[in-house]
């Protein structure tokens, strides 16, 4: 009797003391922030196709695309902006399996449906396509053949590592080529319209801001899109807009041509929203959800980081926002408080400059997110169960403290059931920390 | 002298006995301190309990070992890194003497973290796990107006009515709606987050609205509403996308409310945007309006 007396009491005891102070994160300062501490990788997205030079005339594929974007998988430039009609013979050779159709000659599954509102319909035979770039001008076949191939390997990796993805079974349009505003084109963009519940990939705009070539050559574009979805469904059924966000401004073009800087109740008539902008250092929802949105393609491109290489043609990537460079593992070392102040707009010929621009500083969280991903003590299948369940408790108010905190609540409360015992929750705090978000 | 020795050899068994329990207590706690594993430790000290993720795991080749080799060449290169102290529980807002002697009575053993929003008021409870029934309070619609009360928000004003937010494999999410004289408040609920496999509540948020007295006279239709919301982009609007069929009651600040429309249009034009409009019910005038569209 005693001794189970004593034992109760140890057990008690025990756990406390362990629980509060968790071996192990004493030792982190000094690493935190290192850009070279990289945990092993998750498997390749290069496994997710098979690289086959004889790709076109080999039929145990059911097409033949390119990995990632034409940039990133040759490994260097084009002499400009990649134009339509490009020969890409030499980089489309990534032999893939278009899995989950619901019939072998359209790209639709319970998730996506794919077309082009600029292009053609794809003609399939016995369920495969074989098409290159050269030929595809009118058609935009490859586009589509990307975007429905790596939105569909996105929701089959996201499955088998978390256990889910929100948007499964939603039937999400996902227009793979958009060129006319009155079909929802945006000039140099790609959106998730949460209305809609559809997805919009315009193109990238050329020299003279003409059509250079569909986004949706770029793959990890549109898995940000469907970070966004994913986001919006996690959060199905609450009722709430996140982009309702109080602690965002807006800067916008008046009726009289000049630009102001507007809250969220402030908009006038004839405002045209230019941008916009985190309050403060804080950040905002606008901000995490960018952030969020590209940790998604994060997790299915960690081998190659940096974004849109292919629409600004550079090896590493572009999308700047002030001076904020857009990959994550460049921004291992910024604070939080470095890219509010260079993620800067100007405006009125600079009199006036706005810090905190809401994709600069998602570049902020994205880079939180990945220090704790890439961090040596952290198992990235861990994180990504983590980073999914808390997407359920993210708000319309969530600043990145709040965001810290539901991630450090998620992390504690799965420990013991799904990450194998491991608390996870003082490292995720230190890395906030050590980025700069204020307790 | 000897007596004292003879009491010693009655008392041996006794140590004996008292010294066995220890260590076996002593191993108990340190098969308690494995099973509370921090991220040092090497992944194939770990035994996989996950069921779901398996092959995932057996693909993912995290190796904490060679990683460690890593952090020994790390540090010169942290210097624009800034310093990091000990992870250390973040400050309590103050908060009422009544909501932690509840939270306490729900799980003693909880390290509560309290979190505020901008408005200085608790927006999330975590730390704790907390099962349910607790005496008087026996489902969470009772915990959930409970909670809300001691955050702020009239019990009175949150709904019932439990609203499911989807289920993953670990947790459930359910979320009740702010009300106010049958009129829902616009951005507005208490969520709980359970775990599944023991219906603990450890996440609780806490999003309503200090009301004031709200303006509930309803002084435009629907349809005047939807005609503000087009004629503000009479340049580019294209139609009504969608619409709250009954007002909310929408806050601009704390104690400033009244009841609102909600519509969003299409506009197109050079630049394509889908606005969220919320127009007074009141007075017709816009209120709010931002773009929904997620870049």
């Amino acid at each position: 009797m005693l001794t189970f007396s004593l034992l109760l009491a140890c057990f008690t005891n025990c756990s406390k003391s362990f629980k509060a102070i968790p071996a192990g994160t004493q030792s982190l300062s000094s690493q935190i922030l290192d850009s070279s501490s990289t945990s092993a990788p998750q498997i390749s997205s290069k496994t997710a196709g098979v690289t086959d030079a004889n790709c076109q005339n080999n039929n145990s594929f059911d097409a033949c695309i390119v990995w990632k974007n034409p940039v990133a998988s040759a490994g260097r430039v084009f002499p400009q902006i990649l134009q339509r009609s490009t020969d890409l013979s030499a980089i489309q050779t990534f032999g893939v399996a278009l899995k989950n159709r619901t019939s072998p000659d359209k790209l639709i599954s319970s998730t996506i449906t794919v077309s082009a509102s600029a292009g053609t319909t794809p003609v399939f035979q016995n369920g495969q396509l074989r098409t290159t770039y050269q030929s595809d001008s009118e058609k935009s076949w490859l586009a589509q053949l990307m975007a429905y191939f790596w939105i569909s390997y996105q929701e089959s990796e996201m499955t088998r590592r978390t256990g889910g993805f929100y948007p499964t079974g939603k039937a999400i349009p996902v227009d793979a080529f958009a060129t006319d505003p009155t079909k929802g084109s945006v000039v140099g963009n790609a959106y998730y319209s949460s209305t809609l519940n559809k997805v919009v990939l315009g193109y990238a705009v050329d020299e003279n801001q003409g059509i250079a070539h569909e986004m949706a050559l770029s793959a990890e574009v549109y898995l940000h899109e469907m970070g966004h979805a994913d986001l919006e469904w996690a959060l199905d059924g609450s009722g709430i807009d996140i982009y309702r966000d109080p602690n965002a401004s807006y800067v916008v073009q008046a009726s009289d041509g000049t630009n102001h800087l507007r809250s969220l109740n402030d908009i006038q008539t004839g405002d045209v929203l230019l941008s916009t902008f985190c309050k403060t250092v804080d950040g905002c929802m606008w901000a995490i959800n960018e952030g969020q949105a590209d940790f998604h393609y994060l997790m299915i491109f960690h081998d190659s980081t940096p974004l849109a290489e292919t629409i600004v043609n550079k090896v590493a990537g572009g999308l700047e926002t002030g001076t904020v460079p857009r990959d994550v593992n460049q921004l291992k070392t910024w604070s939080t408080q470095d890219i509010f102040t260079k993620s800067a707009s100007k405006y009125n010929s600079g009199s006036i400059v706005i810090n905190g621009e809401i994709h600069g500083m998602g570049s902020a969280y994205a880079s939180i997110l990945w220090t704790i991903y890439t961090h040596p003590q952290m198992n990235r299948t861990h994180f990504e169960k983590i980073f999914m369940e808390q997407l359920k408790m993210l708000t319309p108010n969530s600043r990145f403290q709040d965001a810290r905190e539901s991630l450090v609540g998620v992390a504690e409360a799965m420990a013991d059931s799904n990450l194998n015992g491991i608390h996870y929750g003082p490292l995720i705090r230190s890395i906030f920390t050590a980025k700069g978000v204020a307790p | 002298m000897n007596r004292k020795n003879d009491r010693r050899k009655s008392e041996e068994p006794r140590h004996l006995f008292l010294f066995a329990a220890l260590a076996v207590i002593l191993s108990l706690g340190l098969i308690r301190l494995y099973s509370q594993k921090t991220p040092n430790q090497t992944e194939s000290q770990l035994e996989d309990d996950s069921e779901d993720f398996t092959q995932a795991d057996d693909n993912d080749p995290t190796d904490i070992e060679e990683a460690s080799e890593e952090q020994v060449n790390m540090t010169s290169q942290a210097s624009l890194a800034p310093p990091v102290s000990a992870p250390a529980p973040i400050a309590l807002p103050a908060a009422s003497a009544e909501l932690y002697d509840f939270l306490n009575q729900l799980d003693p053993k909880a390290q509560w973290v309290l979190s505020k929003n901008q408005f200085q008021k608790i927006s999330v409870i975590s730390g704790g796990a907390i099962k349910l029934p607790f005496g008087e309070i026996k489902t969470k619609a009772d915990l959930a107006a409970r909670l809300a009360e001691l955050t702020g928000t009239p019990a009175a004003q949150i709904s019932k009515t439990e609203n499911a937010l989807p289920e993953t494999n670990f947790s459930r999410t359910v979320q009740f709606q702010q009300v106010y004289e049958g009129y829902v408040v616009d951005q507005s609920f208490v969520r709980m987050t359970e775990r599944k496999f023991d219906g603990a509540i450890f996440y609780s948020q806490f999003e309503s609205h200090d009301l004031g007295e709200p303006d509930l006279r309803l002084k435009t239709t629907l349809a005047e509403a939807k005609a503000a919301a087009l004629a503000r982009y009479s340049q580019g609007a294209d139609g009504i996308l969608k619409t709250l069929t009954e007002p909310v009651i929408f806050v601009s600040a704390p104690q400033k409310s009244e009841l609102a429309w909600v519509v969003i249009i299409k506009v197109i034009g050079p630049r394509y945007d889908e606005r969220k409009l919320t127009i007074s019910a009141v007075s017709g005038q816009v209120l709010q309006d931002v773009s929904a569209l997620q870049n």
